[in-house]
């Protein structure tokens, strides 16, 4: 008896899938609404985020963007709902609300062909994707990999430029210096943050329609903002970064 | 009327009005006044005698027959007076008269009321052939008859034989002053117009008729032709704009007037050089001889473009050579540019400036609040100034076209500012959109500023705002268009207009924070905004026009959903369209620093043109002191100068005329200089043509025909009423007359007032039993 239970459970199409966590659903503000990608990740497991739950997509969740919106409250003129961000599947039409959206543990991602169909027309009509927290070992880009064949699966003939300090996305708001999100942590392998760009038409002199942050989590630095986690000369420049990013979106 | 006239008093009313009535025999006043004496007491005794036979009667009625019977004397001793009409009358072949005769291509129309070879031609060849009967026989008997064919300007031709009725024009002011010159100094009774009315250059007929009054020439018109054709279509007006944008939607104004097709339907034909680029089906009411349709369709082309506007012969219409007409517009290659201030980086204004970010004709420069004085400018120019926020200088903001205003709370602006802004419109000429966000109109607190003057949305305190001093957003608003929206070429979202309507509905609600239900006096709304949350449609679209300019109010503050909705497929370009009509649509007609005009698109060749340029400094104030000249490039290439003189009567505005001799396109360009600085360039065009104007209105217009007798004192006849011109000629004042004493003794109502009066004693007397 217990046997036909569990193989009943096992059959189950759910019961392989990722658990399912609660994320309140903020209605259509007018404003600007933070929009954080939910996807099914590769694998799963536990962890320190979200009820112990680490299901990628919720790395920094929701703390990141209540302290990001925050700052971009504070800092800019942006209508920007603060009490948090929205969790949207790439398949919720929902997503078309939004037109700046953010995808964390891109190494983690494998989108079905409807969800792939649903992102790229977003970004042709006109939304702005910020991909971010995909981090290597030095020497094996495992996930790096998995972001560039999944990125060549949703624009395939798109490039993933290296960006250079000189665009105008680096200087949307706060004039960033320079692109070093270096980060040398005790007990923890050195990263070499870089950023790359996918551009309209495949121009780099059009619109930049995805940024994507390897070896960096911008994300992370607002989570942890409040906590010290990190150096505040880094902190601060990934809240600039992300504000730039956002600014850039919003008149780009 | 005038027949039976005619018969009880001998003559026609108009020798009553030329004359002055007299007594032939003034002499016999006292006999005729004893005689009429005796005959009233011999009457008043004899009634006096006499006793009615039935005492039913009023007392009186006994004086009826007495009464009667005095009014026949009074009649009797009036004849032996003998009443007369004084005439000056024309001595015979001494008198001038002049014969007009109209040559132009209308003449040669077949009409089916006219004598001859059944055109209006033939009729006027049968009375001025000199046959016995014909009017010029008629005249050639009192007159020295001078006979004059006019088309533009008159000459003397000796037969109506000579004369081809082919001349495309017929200036009817300046043949009669062409006439007047010809005869002058002769002993001139009169002219006399053969004419259907139809007049190529009404504004001249005015001055002509001005003169003759003043000279004392009565001019008779002689209408040819029929009132009203029978069946006829034709294209009456064309009302088109002289530029366009390359690319923009031009709309046209074409009225089309019948007699005989009413309840007809016709299929309108607008057709760039040999293509046709749109069918307008038409049909015209039953009660009503015209009816006026709005043509669109897209100006592709740059250049000097002549749009023809065209219904098809029509079975059984009588004249088709008036079934068209020409419009040149200037299709320009230009970028106008627009500045866009917002006052934070929102997603409405982004995807607005996408959507036209490969209009090549429009440039938007756009400047963003970042955040408090901090701006982002995007897409100026090397050459533009730069400035932080908003210009404070009209120089700097009067450059734009257009000005967008979005996001931007009222106390961010200096009140000069928004005066400025004003101005922009209203002096500078400029479009300006408002666009809805929750800093905008009142709830931005624009009411009682400058704004809410531009605003075509009455703009009312906000007495409190909702949520946490935010206003409430109002959502799912279905945009519906009004009746001038569905007419209005900005709203044509797909080029079938059916098409375009039933989009409308279908497309993503939106949302606003603007709860405006109010038009201003001679605001248009565009669209409206049906929602569950408010009772009454919200204004989503109007505009009025404010001073020389335009300002638009778009209350939704998202229609980015338009492009981004999950509804809305990628390829669609619905978004794309309605913002490049849109932002066209507000600096089209904006006028230039200088710009030059001719008074009409098209011309006949040989024909005045005025020239007309108006000059203004980079702030848009008129420049008096300027050095204004026109270069006129003509269609055979050769250039020539036409220097423009201040008019004195209007501040910057310089005019001038060249005459234009050859048929084809001209291009004008003016260039205007102060103190030997350059202010600016303009160029405009126009075209010469034989226009065959009187084609137009083909029917006989007697309006014009009445008003020139009118005028001049003279009279307006038919074909049939020669004798009765012959007869007004020889009465007239004019000429070398003498005076004429006409009787009116025997006039048959003398007569029959006898009988009335003696007939009415006789009966009276009968019933009173007197007799």
């Amino acid at each position: 008896m217990l046997g036909v239970l569990a193989g009943a459970l096992l059959a189950r199409d759910d019961f392989w899938r990722t658990p399912k966590v609660g994320t309140p659903s903020y209605p259509y503000s007018g404003g600007f609404t933070f929009a954080r990608i939910k996807f099914e990740p590769t694998e799963w497991g536990g962890g320190p985020f979200m009820w112990g739950l680490d299901l990628k997509w919720n790395h920094d969740y929701p703390l990141a963007e209540q302290n990001f919106t925050r700052i971009v409250e504070e800092m800019t003129h942006i209508d920007v709902f603060t009490g948090g961000g929205n969790v949207i599947e790439l398949t919720d039409p929902r997503l078309f609300e939004h037109p700046w959206a953010y995808l964390c543990e891109a190494g983690f991602w494998n989108p079905t062909e409807e969800e792939l169909a649903n992102l790229r027309s977003y970004l042709f009509k006109g939304g702005f994707l910020v991909v971010d927290d995909i981090f290597d070992r030095p020497g094996y880009p495992i996930y790096w990999e998995n972001t560039e064949r999944q990125m060549s699966r949703l624009l395939p003939g798109y490039e993933l430029v290296p960006m250079t300090i000189d665009h105008p996305v680096f200087r949307a708001f706060f004039p960033l210096e320079d692109l070093d999100f270096d980060l040398d942590l005790p007990g923890i392998y050195p990263v070499r943050g870089k950023i790359y760009g996918v551009f309209e038409d495949n121009d780099p002199t059009r619109r930049l329609m995805v940024a994507i942050n390897y070896n960096m989590d911008i994300g992370d630095f607002w989570e942890w903002s409040e906590y010290a986690l990190y150096p505040v000369d880094v902190t601060q420049k990934g809240f600039k970064l992300g504000v730039n990013y956002l600014i850039y979106g919003m008149t780009h | 009327m005038a027949g039976l006239f005619e018969f009880l008093f001998k003559y026609r009313p108009s020798l009553f009005e030329e004359g002055r009535l007299a007594l032939a025999a003034p002499g016999w006043m006292q006999i005729a006044a004893l005689v009429a004496g005796g005959a009233l007491v011999f009457a008043a005794f004899t009634y006096r005698r006499m006793r009615p036979g039935s005492g039913s009667r009023p007392e009186g009625y006994r004086w009826l027959a007495p009464a009667l019977r005095s009014l026949a004397i009074g009649v009797l001793v009036l004849c032996l007076l003998q009443p007369a009409l004084v005439l000056s009358t024309v001595v015979p072949r001494e008198s001038f008269v002049g014969v007009l005769i109209d040559d132009s291509g209308s003449m040669a129309m077949p009409d089916e009321d006219t004598a001859g070879d059944g055109t209006r031609a033939g009729a006027v060849r049968e009375a001025l052939s000199g046959q016995p009967g014909s009017l010029l026989e008629l005249l050639a008997e009192r007159f020295q008859v001078r006979q004059l064919a006019f088309g533009r300007g008159a000459e003397r031709t000796e037969s109506v034989d000579q004369l081809r009725f082919a001349r495309s024009e017929s200036r009817i002011g300046e043949a009669l002053l062409a006439a007047s010159d010809e005869l002058a100094g002769l002993p001139l009774a009169g002219l006399v117009v053969f004419s259907d009315g139809a007049d190529s250059e009404p504004a001249e007929l005015g001055d002509a008729l001005l003169a003759l009054k003043a000279a004392g020439t009565p001019v008779h018109a002689v209408g040819v032709g029929r009132p009203r054709l029978a069946r006829d279509i034709e294209v009456s007006r064309v009302v088109a704009p002289r530029r366009v944008l390359e690319g923009s939607t031009v709309e046209v104004e074409v009225t089309l007037s019948q007699t005989g097709f009413g309840g007809r339907s016709v299929n309108l034909e607008v057709e760039d050089d040999g293509r046709i680029v749109n069918v307008e089906p038409v049909t015209f009411p039953r009660r009503s001889s015209a009816v006026t349709a709005r043509v669109m369709f897209a100006a592709t082309d740059e250049g000097a473009r002549e749009f023809r506007f065209r219904v098809a012969a029509q079975p059984g219409e009588e004249l088709t050579l008036n079934n068209e007409r020409t419009a040149l517009v200037e299709v320009r290659k230009r970028q106008e540019r627009i500045f866009f201030f917002e006052g934070e980086p929102r997603h409405e204004s982004r995807f607005l400036r996408r959507a036209v970010q490969f209009d090549e004709n429009l440039h938007v420069v756009s400047m963003t609040r970042q955040a408090a004085n901090k701006f982002y400018g995007i897409n100026f120019d090397e050459n533009a100034k730069r400035f932080d926020g908003f210009p404070t200088r009209r120089e700097d903001l009067f450059e734009y076209q257009g000005v967008i205003l979005g996001s931007m709370e009222a106390s961010f602006f200096t009140h000069d500012q928004m005066r400025m802004l004003v101005d922009f419109a209203t002096q500078r000429g400029g479009g300006v959109l408002l666009l809805g966000s929750h800093k905008s109109f009142s709830e931005g607190g624009f009411s009682g500023t400058p704004i809410a003057e531009l605003s075509p949305l009455v703009l009312r305190e906000v007495e409190s705002l909702s949520v946490e001093g935010r206003p409430e957003l109002i959502y799912d608003l279905q945009l519906e268009l009004t009746p001038q929206g569905r007419a209005h070429p900005a709203m044509l979202l797909r080029d079938d207009r059916s098409e375009s309507n039933e989009l409308w509905p279908t497309l993503p609600r939106l949302s606003a924070y603007q709860r405006a239900t109010e038009l201003k006096a001679g605001a248009t709304a565009l669209l409206l905004a049906e929602t569950p949350m408010h009772g009454e449609p919200l204004v989503a679209l109007a505009y009025h026009r404010i001073g020389r300019g335009r300002a638009i109010a778009f209350t939704p503050h998202d229609s980015w959903h338009w492009q981004m909705s999950a509804e809305i497929a990628l390829e669609d370009q619905t978004h794309e369209r309605l913002w490049r009509q849109m932002l066209r649509w507000l600096v089209s007609y904006v006028p230039d620093r200088i710009e030059v005009e001719t008074d009409r698109d098209r011309f006949e060749p040989g024909s005045t043109v005025e020239l007309r340029a108006l000059v203004r400094d980079a702030a848009f104030r008129e420049v008096n002191r300027a050095q204004v000249t026109a270069a006129i490039e003509l269609p055979s290439g050769e250039e020539v100068e036409v220097p423009l003189d201040w008019s004195v009567e209007r501040d910057g505005e310089f005019v001038g005329s060249f005459v234009a001799p050859e048929r084809g396109h001209y291009r004008v360009e003016v260039d205007a200089r102060s103190e030997g600085e350059l202010l600016g360039v303009a160029a405009s065009r126009f075209a010469v043509d034989n226009l065959n104007e009187e084609l137009f209105g083909a029917a006989r217009r007697d309006s014009v025909l009445q008003r020139i007798a009118r005028e001049t004192g003279g009279r307006q006849y038919g074909l049939d009423e020669m004798d009765s011109l012959v007869e007004d000629l020889s009465v007239s004042r004019e000429g070398t007359t003498v005076r004429e004493a006409r009787d009116l003794w025997d006039m048959p109502v003398l007569f029959l007032l006898l009988v009335v009066f003696l007939g009415g004693e006789w009966a009276v007397r009968r019933r009173l039993g007197m007799s």
